[in-house]
């Protein structure tokens, strides 16, 4: 099955992505140069602000920013001005409904306690433990 | 403070910063000297937030910091002067300077590093060597700039343009890369918002730098496209100087846009009324804080889905406004339309 998150990676003009709790805890962050400084809390910042917006396209003038709230994840996916908001919307869905699926509580066969929640084995491969890498 | 002032105001300013502030009167005073009429003048500020601000609002041709500074220090205001005010170059003066620091400094794209103490005539010589290459390339005065710029194009060249409006103060600046116009500046506006203002311009000082420091694309339009929208904001803003009308009508000039989108959209009943909300106000002025601190530049427009009946428009800049779209809305025309 391809990878989501290399999926959305591999789109012409994705500069970053970035994945948080609702509550604000980061679980994955890659964003490339030359963007310029920015902690998770700045990046957060910029999906609080929104309100409660389930989906939202920011255009900057240096870039733009597309935002993607589900259920148990925020999606934020930083891109240059040109790059196809179509694509980076289609991909983002795909990769929110995954990581949806791979957080929801899973129950034991035969039907028992809910399993400890987690990003399951696959979604976040060693290369994005979580650690990310710094803009 | 006061600038130390002298003859030429179309000339840049020197921008000195320093936490010393006794330091910073005396080797202004002294630089203004040195330089006369190579620059407008000098500008003091004591830390980097206050030297951005600076930046933004005053037509500034070299910034001269030290690294060690309260507030924001050098490190910080160099790395935001580079990616707001891409076209001022940066000079350090340190006492704290190492083979190291040099380096790191050089590859951060700053000009030269002078280590402290130093003889003011070699700060004043670098200066007036780092302005004179803003002219390198000419200067052509009293020309409209659109007739100019295409010639640029049309010659693939890559260069900084810095035109002068007549009779006032600002300094807009034009980025091309192999004829291509990458990126704009006025005061701190950025990208296509800055160029359709500085193309508006009917007469200007112009300047050419035979380099171009900015290296990713932030307009995506021709310069054609951008040359006619400037003519329309030019013939708007001189028909409401023949009209006698100090202001634009808030509620005419919404309704204009409204139609735009709405033509842009081929056809009515996509967009509902534009409006000025206090709330969404402060929503538009948080999204640009939280832009500007990400190095994104300002807010344009933003589309919403807050999962209700309508989605929203919302637009940036200094009187944001926003708008009911019908859901289903082609959202890449909405943030494409100019918002005046």
């Amino acid at each position: 099955m391809p990878d989501p998150l290399a999926g959305l990676l591999a789109v012409e003009g994705v500069r970053g992505v970035l994945l948080y709790r609702p509550g604000g805890e980061l679980l994955f962050r890659k964003v490339a140069v030359p963007v310029n400084g920015g902690t998770p809390a700045d990046w957060f910042a910029l999906a609080l602000a929104l309100g409660n917006t389930r989906e939202a396209e920011i255009l900057f003038e240096r870039g733009r920013v597309y935002v993607l709230r589900s259920a148990s994840v925020v999606l934020l996916v930083l891109a240059g001005l040109f790059a196809p908001s179509a694509v980076i919307r289609m991909s983002s869905a795909v990769l929110s409904a995954e990581v949806e699926r791979a957080l929801a509580p899973k129950r034991r066969a035969g039907g028992g306690k809910p399993a400890a929640r987690s990003a399951g084995p696959g979604l976040f491969s060693a290369r994005d433990s979580g650690k990310g890498v710094s803009p | 403070m006061r600038p130390e002032s002298f003859a030429g105001e179309a000339r840049a300013f020197l921008l000195l910063v320093d936490d010393d502030r006794e330091m910073l009167r005396e080797l202004g005073g002294l630089l203004a000297e040195r330089l006369g009429g190579d620059a407008a003048g000098v500008l003091f500020a004591e830390e980097g937030g206050a030297a951005l601000e600076i930046l933004g609002r005053e037509p500034v041709g070299v910034l001269v910091t030290d690294l060690k500074m309260a507030g924001m220090d050098g490190w910080e205001l160099l790395q935001r002067a580079a990616s707001g005010f891409p076209d001022v170059p940066g000079v350090v003066i340190t006492g704290y300077a190492t083979p190291e620091t040099a380096e790191r400094l050089r590859e951060q794209g700053v000009s030269a590093v002078l280590a402290k103490p130093f003889l003011v005539s070699e700060l004043a010589g670098l200066i007036r060597e780092i302005l004179a290459r803003e002219t390198e390339g000419g200067v052509i005065r009293g020309i409209s700039p659109s007739l100019f710029l295409q010639v640029v194009e049309m010659e693939e060249k890559t260069c900084t343009i810095r035109l002068s409006g007549a009779g006032d103060r600002r300094r807009g600046v034009l980025f091309f890369q192999g004829g291509k116009l990458f990126d704009a500046r006025l005061g701190a506006m950025r990208g296509e918002r800055a160029a359709r203002e500085i193309l508006s311009w009917d007469q200007a000082l112009l300047t050419i730098e035979n380099a171009c420091p900015v290296r990713e694309r932030a307009i995506g339009r021709d310069l054609h496209g951008l040359m006619i929208d400037a003519a329309c904001h030019r013939d708007e803003r001189a028909d409401l100087e023949r009209n006698g009308r100090g202001e634009q009508d808030g509620r005419d000039e919404l309704e204009t846009v409204r139609r735009m989108l709405e033509e842009a959209l081929g056809g009515e009943g996509a967009i509902g009324p534009l409006r000025r909300d206090p709330q969404w106000a402060e929503r538009a002025r948080r999204l640009a804080r939280a832009g500007e601190r990400l190095g994104l530049g300002g807010l344009i427009a933003a589309f919403l889905d807050r999962g209700g009946e309508f989605d929203f428009l919302l637009r940036g800049g200094g009187d944001p406004w926003v708008a009911e779209v019908r859901k289903g809305t082609p959202r890449d025309i909405l943030l494409r339309v100019p918002g005046s």
